[in-house]
């Protein structure tokens, strides 16, 4: 019984695909081998095609429940020691500068909830190393979808979730004992922050793997941004130098996932409001960047598999 | 004795294999020593008595603990035990390690010691350097303080080692060990004193982690080094480490005698 239920679901997945594929073929759009983009339709076949490449996935890990469970528990295990950390210097030294035990917080929860957006959508970005190195990428090249979305629609990470609930829940304690009140205001531009922070987490991932295009074996330059991301996630940049605040500000903006918005939302002195709201500005020059990068590096790919 | 310096050997040879990793595992060891030494600095300006320490020895403190992270994360070393363990275990290959004519704790002791000595030499000594080149941190407070701090690491490093082999050892019961391995990382990274200094804690948790195997991997070698420990203190707790180093791993032994026994039971 179980077992016909499943064969059924896998079979229904087959034919979506089968009819999004024969749809596309029937429209003539590839008879010519040439990619024509900036057609409207062009676009919404791209779209359709990533929201069933979601679902085939959805279908695929909702198998594995219990999965949740442990990424919950191995969430709170994994940032629980960084927690202790805020509260004990909060709870002896009274405040980190002029960022109290509330202010860490958000500044903990925000920098979690951008990163999510990462971890839940786009995590298999962080795959295209091996797949270059391996030569499994030759298979992306081949097919009529945009080799971008084949790659971050080929998974979709629902156990990242529990990294947003814990930001979410983090960011709710802090904006309490902060006692901020928000207006509408706050409410959009705390919209426009996590969607920016979200928008530079992946672009800055997928410019790491993008290296690999040219370098042609996995880069190791991940570790190093993990590092900087925690100094991020953890102080207030304010604490560090000139040189830090200006590297994280304005050549990788990492500030921009939860300094500057928590800047911003909680009202601090330590940057001017202009600033903060560049946010959406960082963002989108990122995303440019990685459009020219990626591009190139899909000129410059051969491939490394036999 | 030539077995186990055969498998030294081999190990060292193994872990200097990927150069360009290395020097990115010491970028990464840097930007983090830098992070400590700003939060520090930006502490003491705000309450200088609330540190408890002149300023240079707390940053010496932390940047030192930073660096010593390569070798004493739990998990940093390839062939640390719990890995090894959990690996053999899953994969079942772990019939070899008992068919072997020599010991498990102390094979795996050996190729452990072999990494985190060229870690040591490679990682830990360059970081040092920087950090007394370039961010401020002190030189050991004299002779003895130096030869104590290292007679103090060498413990240190047994203690963790037979931590992780008990838990290593934990896998044959529950099998999978990952969730249990975080749990034990972040206990150990908030009672060791790496990321925050014991006398920071309140009291009642000060007295929790005295009583404890945890500060003997951080924050015994750490204080030695920064010389605010008085000659008969630096005995004192060379002799608590070495005791909790031998109390661990004869336990170790134990547990692994009756785990082997439980597997022969179970093996076909």
């Amino acid at each position: 019984m179980d077992g016909g239920k499943g064969k059924g679901k896998c079979m229904d997945g087959e034919k979506g695909k089968g009819n999004a594929w024969m749809r596309s073929k029937g429209r003539g759009k590839y008879a010519d081998g040439i990619r024509r983009e900036g057609d409207m339709g062009e676009v919404r076949f791209q779209a359709r095609m990533y929201v069933s490449l979601l679902k085939m996935t959805m279908k695929g890990i909702l198998e594995y429940r219990a999965d949740f469970w442990i990424s919950l528990v191995s969430v709170v295990l994994l940032n629980g020691a960084n927690i202790v950390q805020i509260s004990v210097i909060s709870w002896r030294f009274h405040a980190l500068g002029n960022w109290g035990v509330g202010d860490l917080l958000v500044l903990y929860g925000m920098f979690m909830i951008c990163w999510s957006i990462f971890s839940v959508f786009f995590r298999k970005l962080s795959k295209i190393e091996d797949e270059i190195v391996s030569g499994s990428f030759d298979i992306y090249l081949l097919r009529p979808v945009s080799p971008f979305l084949q790659l971050v629609g080929g998974d979709i990470n629902y156990t990242g979730l529990c990294d947003t609930m814990m930001g979410a829940a983090l960011l709710a304690v802090g904006l309490r004992m902060a006692g901020v009140q928000w207006g509408i205001g706050h409410i959009l531009w705390f919209a426009v922050f996590i969607l920016s922070g979200g928008t530079i987490v992946v672009c800055i991932r997928f410019l790491i793997s993008c290296v690999t295009f040219w370098t042609t074996r996995g880069s190791a330059l991940s570790s190093v941004f993990t590092q900087i991301y925690l100094l991020i996630q953890k102080y207030p940049v304010t604490i560090f130098g000139r040189a830090f605040r200006v590297l994280v500000t304005g050549i990788v903006p990492v500030a921009y996932l939860n300094f500057y918005p928590a800047v911003y939302l909680l009202g601090k002195p330590d940057a001017p409001a202009w600033l903060c709201m560049l946010s959406p500005v960082a963002a989108l020059a990122l995303v440019c960047l990685s459009a020219i990068v990626w591009r190139g590096g899909l000129r410059h790919y051969h491939s490394g598999g036999g | 004795m030539r077995v186990f310096g055969s498998w030294f050997k081999t190990e060292m040879r193994a872990a200097g294999l990927y150069r360009a990793d290395f020097l990115l595992r010491l970028c990464y060891s840097l930007i983090a020593m830098y992070g400590v030494c700003s939060l520090w600095r930006a502490l003491y300006r705000q309450d200088p008595g609330l540190v408890g320490r002149p300023l240079p020895a707390m940053v010496t403190y932390a940047m030192l603990a930073v660096a010593l992270d390569i070798i004493f994360y739990p998990s940093a070393l390839k062939s640390a035990p719990q890995n090894y363990i959990a690996d053999q275990v899953r994969t079942g290959r772990i019939d070899t390690d008992l068919l072997r004519p020599r010991d498990l704790q102390f094979q795996l002791l050996v190729r452990n010691a072999a990494v985190a000595l060229f870690s040591l030499l490679w990682l830990v000594l360059p970081a040092w350097l920087l950090g007394v080149f370039f961010l401020g941190m002190e030189l050991p407070a004299g002779v003895i303080c130096t030869a104590a701090f290292a007679a103090s690491i060498v413990l240190g490093f047994l203690v963790l080692f037979s931590l992780n082999f008990l838990l290593g050892l934990v896998c044959f019961v529950t099998l999978d060990i990952r969730q249990i391995t975080m749990a034990y990382s972040g206990i150990l990274t908030i009672l060791s004193g790496k990321l925050i200094p014991n006398w920071l804690y309140p009291e009642w948790m000060q007295a929790v982690i005295r009583l404890l195997p945890f500060r003997c991997i951080f924050e015994m070698p750490l204080n030695i080094y920064t010389g605010v420990l008085e000659s008969g203190e630096i005995v004192r707790g060379l002799l608590l480490q070495g005791f909790w180093a031998l109390a661990l791993f004869c336990l170790g032994r134990l547990a692994w005698r009756k785990v082997h026994k439980y597997l022969a039971v179970q093996g076909g």
